[in-house]
């Protein structure tokens, strides 16, 4: 069943009148087509924004005029995004990116890099407050986070950083069906799912962390924030099962809290796949199937970014490796013991 | 799945203010906004299989990268060796077309590679990454194609792409971007290859119907197909692909569009042509007016790009819970 018999069988059961059923089957485009027009609109703004912005920076190169162009560029976008077309729309978008950058471009010119980072961020959280569309709101956030993100040197900072986005996520996804009804519902899809994909990247690179280390960019402590990951990862997996499992008869409430127990404590090094897993499961219980599979994904290629984890010998990794991937067999005869039993 | 679905169907529209809390509620009465204890349990069988698999088969890869530079090569062998015969055997003795024949193929295919690396490392053959990706290919045909699973096609098409894109790369100085034009129009061709194969072949083969590995191969067909087109308005040595481009398109926008309709292949190349057309006219507007030209060419795509939506989307609509 589809999103227009689904509209259509609400109608029917007299949940919505024929004009809100009419507006329900009116499909927005499938997200194939949502990538190639972005893409089209984009490189056209390039092109319209080049060929205007390029000759006026060439003749008056100051920041007074950029800031005029920035500020022209910010109100076409929004007035570009209240449009109904949703080329248009994208277009929108990569106005408004260009009139963001050309502003901390201004801050950067006028202060530092720590201050256009500061100000970046400032920019995209007051872009929020605007009459944007979603994929604006979700490049704000995004661009806000990556900024705040970027200020972080000190590896425990990071790490909690990354676990109180994990936790955000998390709780957001277990109660989609409650702030979906709030008013800003959408505003808060942008940030759960901003802060879920963060999440995701931030679980890869807090295995990293020790590589970043000899890289100099992080200051030292790497091994207390790779510890918090760690644990952080495992509280938020084992309280995931927990929690899910509230309805489920006490053994087997035990049998799965013990095999999340187990794999926390095999998995204790290999912290991005604990956070990946509570994500997983947290996603499925949002019902979204696309950030599900992004978190498959992103077990994949945290087990495979695992193999560069420079603290730790092959060997070691090899029988963590094996050692969870017996405990998931494990738990797979178990599963198929328990459903032969109530077949 | 399709309960989950729908539950994600009713709380876009909650989110997107197009149902309120009361309809939501009623709603919820019918479908509700959770996964049911149903779709736990068959995601959970697939999970912990398709876990186990990697992680285990992730473990036998690291055990060999760790070198053992004492243990002996016959060891080595002997060890991944096992590793291969074990996951045949149990794929053997599960049912056939079982989750656990199909896992257990999985884990034979990538456990090929491993033993293939390692033979690589030991006799230091000295052959480039993409003879190992090539042969990788060849010697799980024959697992994969027994396994009707779409992960291990999914793997194979990845290998393959691998090996074809890497053999570019030892004659390309970037990736194989810089290619030169038999060589774009060899990789076209071979992707070209394995996207009918994905469409004509594996329904044939008993795979389960399912879009993914079509619309996998249809990306890694365009991508070479249009650069090639792109380059041959610009580049006369180009000019052979611009003609495959023209010939190849036509005959997949008939293919696509009346005898096996799919919507995903039609953008794909519907877009394809504005990026080739942009390209041709950037060409012709070469020595013209710049603001001009961006102009018109902004213009260009915007008008080709609307019209190319909107016409997709009326394709969509009949056809909706097929393509979509």
């Amino acid at each position: 069943m589809n999103q227009t018999e689904l509209a259509l069988q609400l109608q029917q059961a007299g949940i919505v009148d024929q004009t809100t059923a009419g507006q329900l089957q009116r499909r927005a485009s499938p997200w194939w087509l949502q990538i190639l027009l972005a893409i089209a609109a984009w490189i056209a703004s390039l092109l319209i924004i080049g060929s205007f912005i390029g000759p006026v920076l060439a003749l008056a190169d100051h920041n007074a005029v950029r800031a005029v162009i920035a500020l022209l560029l910010i109100s076409a976008a929004i007035w570009l995004a209240v449009k109904p077309l949703e080329f248009l729309q994208q277009m929108s978008v990569a106005v408004a990116l260009a009139g963001q950058g050309m502003l901390v471009y201004i801050s950067y010119d006028l202060f530092n890099d720590e201050v256009a980072r500061y100000s970046c961020a400032v920019i995209a959280v007051l872009l929020l407050f605007s009459p944007l569309k979603p994929l604006h709101q979700r490049l704000s956030i995004s661009i806000a986070v990556a900024c705040l993100l970027s200020l972080i040197t000190s590896p425990v900072v990071l790490s909690v950083s990354g676990a109180s986005l994990t936790a955000t996520a998390v709780l957001l996804w277990y109660n989609r069906q409650h702030w979906a009804r709030w008013r800003y519902a959408q505003t808060v899809k942008s940030l759960l799912e901003v802060a879920t994909l963060a999440a995701l990247l931030l679980a890869i690179s807090g295995q990293s962390l020790f590589w970043f280390d000899n890289l100099l960019w992080l200051e030292n402590s790497a091994a207390y924030a790779s510890a918090f990951y760690s644990i952080s990862g495992a509280i938020m997996f084992i309280s995931s099962v927990f929690w899910l499992s509230r309805q489920a008869t006490v053994p087997s409430r035990l049998t799965l809290l013990s095999m999340a127990l187990l794999l926390s404590i095999v998995l204790y090094s290999a912290s991005g796949l604990l956070i990946s897993a509570a994500l997983m499961l947290a996603c499925f219980y949002g019902c979204s199937r696309l950030w599900y599979g992004l978190c498959l994904l992103s077990m994949l290629l945290t087990t495979s970014q695992f193999y560069y984890s420079l603290n730790l010998t092959l060997l070691y990794k090899a029988v963590i490796l094996a050692l969870s991937g017996l405990v998931l067999l494990a738990a797979w005869l178990l599963l198929q013991r328990y459903q032969r039993r109530f077949a | 799945m399709e309960k989950l679905r729908h539950a994600n169907q009713l709380l876009q529209w909650s989110e997107q203010r197009q149902l309120n809390t009361a309809q939501l509620q009623q709603a919820s009465e019918r479908y509700p906004l959770q996964p049911a204890p149903a779709d736990w349990l068959a995601q959970a069988n697939l999970i912990l299989l398709f876990g186990t698999t990697v992680l285990l088969s992730a473990a036998v890869i690291f055990f060999f990268a760790y070198n053992w530079p004492h243990m002996h090569y016959f060891t080595k062998f002997a060890l991944a060796g096992t590793a291969v015969l074990l996951s045949g055997l149990v794929a053997v003795c599960s049912a056939p077309q079982s989750l656990m024949q199909r896992s257990a193929l999985l884990a034979a295919s990538i456990l090929t590679g491993a033993l293939l690396a390692l033979i690589g490392q030991t006799y230091q053959t000295g052959a480039d990454i993409w003879q190992l990706f090539a042969s990788w290919a060849a010697l799980i045909t024959l697992l994969v194609l027994v396994s009707k699973s779409r992960a291990c096609y999914l793997l194979w098409f990845v290998i393959l792409e691998l090996a074809a894109s890497r053999y570019l790369h030892t004659r390309s100085e970037f990736f194989w971007l810089f290619a030169s034009a038999p060589m774009i129009l060899n990789l076209t061709l071979v992707n070209l290859l394995l996207m009918l194969f994905a469409d004509v072949a594996l329904p044939r083969l008993g795979v389960k119907p399912d879009n993914l590995l079509l619309r996998v191969s249809a990306v890694m067909f365009i991508v070479p197909h249009t650069y090639g087109g792109m380059l041959g308005a610009w580049d006369n040595h180009y000019q052979a692909n611009l003609l495959c481009y023209l010939l190849l398109s036509a005959g997949l926008a008939l293919r696509y569009y009346r005898y096996r309709r799919d919507i995903f292949v039609l953008a794909l190349l519907l877009y394809s042509a504005i990026a080739v057309v942009t390209s041709l006219l950037a060409r012709l507007l070469e020595l013209s007016d710049g603001f001009f030209a961006m102009n018109l060419l902004a213009l260009f795509v915007i008008g080709s790009s609307v019209a190319a939506a909107l016409w997709l989307k009326k394709q969509l609509q009949p056809k909706a819970g097929v393509s979509a």
